[in-house]
């Protein structure tokens, strides 16, 4: 389900992408913050980057794809405060729209992603975590055009991420609230 | 028939299938024989027993197992001397020991400084001082502890007409009781199984005084004197506590039935005669009580020797055999009540040398015994060349580890917000009665409910830790415990088991 759905979208960008008109490549910073108590109380907020690609096609519409990455957190965790870490990256592909005001453009994105995540406890008697889960998400944000290629961004995306990989849900989304740079290429 | 069916064919498989079978109940044959054969040689018992060395003011440590039933071997090793120079100081002389059932601790009198020290062989490597009472004027020499460790009686030696007894608690002196028996003499002590009855050798008068411990354990209620054949000098009472008997100087030992707490009659048999030697010192077989064994000096000789007499039960008592074995102790005199022969088990014992002689041929030897042999017993003494020359009081002990104390299990939740594991965390306590003698606790586990057979070692901790958490448990999983301490000579003791969930706790 999770691949066959990136590969559907990319095979949509594909043709599309014959008549686009310009390419975006940025890179975003910032943090990602976590709905779950538990997981807050352990691993707390963290960074979280975000490289990507796009293109801008007729209308304002955007298609893209990027990877999720930095939120590798420590904690001590359990009634013996054991050593712990919590890694979460994930394979995301969106579609937007955005409307150019001057210089400024404003943007919203829907989109599709594919999560992983790598628990360890430093003790004999727990398990590794290391699974994966797909979610959908959403992104608001807007660039600014200083000069005609460059821009800078700043986001807000929700990521909904409920998982249960052994016996307890969790709730392993939030929100990302990061800013970039990006380039644009015109074709 | 099938067609190519032969009869010589046929009984030739029978035969050779025959062969095969033989052979293997010959490798069957010969594995049961090995395998009894190593169960004979496994000793049944063990324990120890404790040396006063008189004149060096010391004290030895004999361990033993007792020979095993079907090979009859048997082991001994010998710990020390220990404790030279704080048991008093030459001259005094250390007399006798007595085990208190029920601790690590042995009692020893100091004649000549008139004390009683307590000492701790929870360890028998190194023995420790754990203090020591002053009795005054009052110079013990025979003692005697309850079955139930409560209390002591100590005669002088027939030298004062009082006794002292000891409240084993506290180790303290419940004071010198003054027998009410005229002119009586306390020359050698026993308590009884029943933990009440005291049978005093009065060896000055030739009789016995007997009665009951009072409510505070401090004295004698309805004392009352039976005679004995001439000079009583030593007294043991029967594993059952039906019969005491009595080592008289006068060449015999005179038996007597004890019918009730506090209350003897003469027995069956009243003297047990035809000693050639002069009885010293007398003990029953610990085991089983079915034989006694009385050491006696042989003044012209020089001599120590070793006579069995047979218990056919209360007060029912005969020569067994006169004279079974020579001791390696030489010399006459003796220390009056000194016990100086212990049989910890049927077949095997051990005997110090009762005579006030220091010869340096003197040894404390073990006998081995093949009592039913016929047409009478056979005894196998040796020497233990370690064990000083001036060895007199012995005693048995045996080592006790006893079980931790306060066990508790209580189930643990511990969220790895994930998932989350199971623990059952066993707690307990040090048992002070174990004093320093534990090295280590195992922690075994079986499913609850299940045989005992199954339980298996989960850990071993050290002495000093008193938890333990079994971690990683399935949300279900229902475990039985069982704690033992383990002491420095690696032996295992009495378990603690817990089981119960008392306490359910989640923590993050």
């Amino acid at each position: 389900m999770k691949k066959s759905t990136l590969v559907i979208i990319c095979l949509l960008i594909l043709p599309v992408a014959v008549y686009a008109i310009d390419l975006s490549f940025g890179f975003q910073a910032g943090l990602r913050t976590v709905s779950d108590s538990a997981i807050k109380d352990v691993y707390d907020n963290g960074p979280c980057y975000f490289p990507y690609a796009a293109i801008n096609l007729f209308k304002g519409f955007t298609v893209g794809a990027g990877y999720e990455f930095g939120y590798s957190r420590e904690g001590t965790i359990g009634l013996f405060r054991e050593k712990t870490t919590l890694e979460v990256t994930g394979v995301q592909a969106f579609v937007g729209y955005q409307y150019s005001v001057s210089m400024v453009t404003p943007y919203v994105l829907i989109g599709f992603g594919s999560f992983s995540y790598t628990q360890t406890v430093e003790s004999e008697a727990a398990q590794t975590v290391d699974a994966k889960k797909s979610t959908f998400f959403v992104a608001g944000g807007v660039k600014i055009y200083p000069m005609k290629n460059v821009y800078i961004s700043a986001e807000v995306k929700y990521v909904p991420l409920k998982v249960k990989p052994i016996e307890d849900e969790v709730d392993l989304g939030g929100l990302r609230l990061m800013g970039g740079l990006g380039f644009t290429f015109g074709f | 028939m099938p067609e190519n069916f032969k009869v010589a064919d046929f009984f030739e498989a029978v035969f050779r299938k025959r062969e095969v079978n033989m052979k293997r109940n010959i490798y069957l044959f010969v594995a049961a024989a090995f395998f009894i054969s190593f169960l004979g040689s496994l000793a049944w018992a063990e324990g120890c027993a404790i040396i006063v060395n008189s004149r060096s003011m010391s004290i030895s440590i004999i361990e033993y197992t007792c020979p095993g039933y079907l090979f009859r071997n048997f082991s001994t090793k010998v710990y020390g001397p220990f404790l030279a120079g704080s048991l008093g100081t030459p001259g005094d002389q250390l007399l006798d020991a007595a085990g208190i059932p029920d601790s690590n601790y042995v009692l020893v009198s100091n004649f000549g400084q008139h004390k009683v020290y307590r000492i701790d062989i929870s360890d028998p490597t190194n023995p420790t001082l754990a203090g020591s009472l002053d009795l005054g004027t009052f110079g013990p020499e025979d003692i005697a502890v309850s079955p139930n460790g409560q209390f002591a009686v100590i005669s002088n030696g027939g030298m004062v007409n009082r006794i002292a007894f000891i409240d084993l608690s506290s180790f303290s002196s419940y004071g010198l009781y003054t027998l009410t028996s005229p002119n009586g003499y306390a020359n050698a002590v026993a308590i009884g199984e029943d933990n009440s009855t005291i049978v005093l050798c009065d060896y000055s008068n030739s009789r016995i005084i007997y009665g009951r411990v009072n409510a505070t354990l401090s004295g004698l209620v309805s004392e009352s004197t039976l005679p004995t054949n001439n000079y009583p000098i030593n007294v043991s009472i029967s594993p059952d506590g039906a019969t005491a008997l009595v080592a008289c100087t006068g060449s015999s030992v005179s038996v007597f039935q004890i019918t009730a707490p506090g209350t003897l009659n003469f027995g069956i048999v009243r003297d047990v005669k035809g000693f050639h030697d002069i009885p010293q010192s007398i003990a029953f077989n610990y085991e089983n009580g079915d034989y006694a064994y009385v050491v006696c000096n042989t003044p012209p000789s020089s001599l120590t020797t070793l006579s069995m007499l047979q218990v056919a039960g209360p007060g029912n008592v005969s020569m067994k055999k006169e004279r079974a074995a020579t001791l390696f102790g030489y010399g006459g005199g003796s220390y009056y009540g000194v016990d100086a022969v212990v049989a910890p088990c049927s077949s095997f014992l051990i005997a110090s040398n009762p005579s006030s002689s220091l010869d340096s041929r003197n040894r404390v030897t073990s006998i081995l015994v093949d009592p039913n042999v016929y047409p009478e017993p056979r005894f196998f003494p040796t020497s233990f060349d370690e064990t000083l020359y001036d060895a007199k009081g012995i005693a048995l002990f045996s080592w006790n580890i006893f079980a931790p104390l306060n066990a508790a299990l209580v189930r643990l939740t511990n969220n790895y917000i994930f998932y989350k594991e199971y623990i059952n965390s066993l707690t307990w306590q040090a048992n002070p009665k174990n004093l320093d003698s534990i090295s280590k606790y195992r922690v075994y586990r079986k499913a609850k409910g299940a045989d005992d057979s199954t339980y298996l070692q989960l850990a071993e901790v050290d002495a000093s830790v008193f938890q333990y958490r079994d971690r990683g448990l399935k949300k279900n999983a229902n475990y039985t415990y069982e704690i033992r301490a383990v002491n420095k000579r690696g032996l295992e003791g009495a378990p603690v088991e817990v089981s119960n969930v008392v306490v359910m706790r989640r923590a993050i």
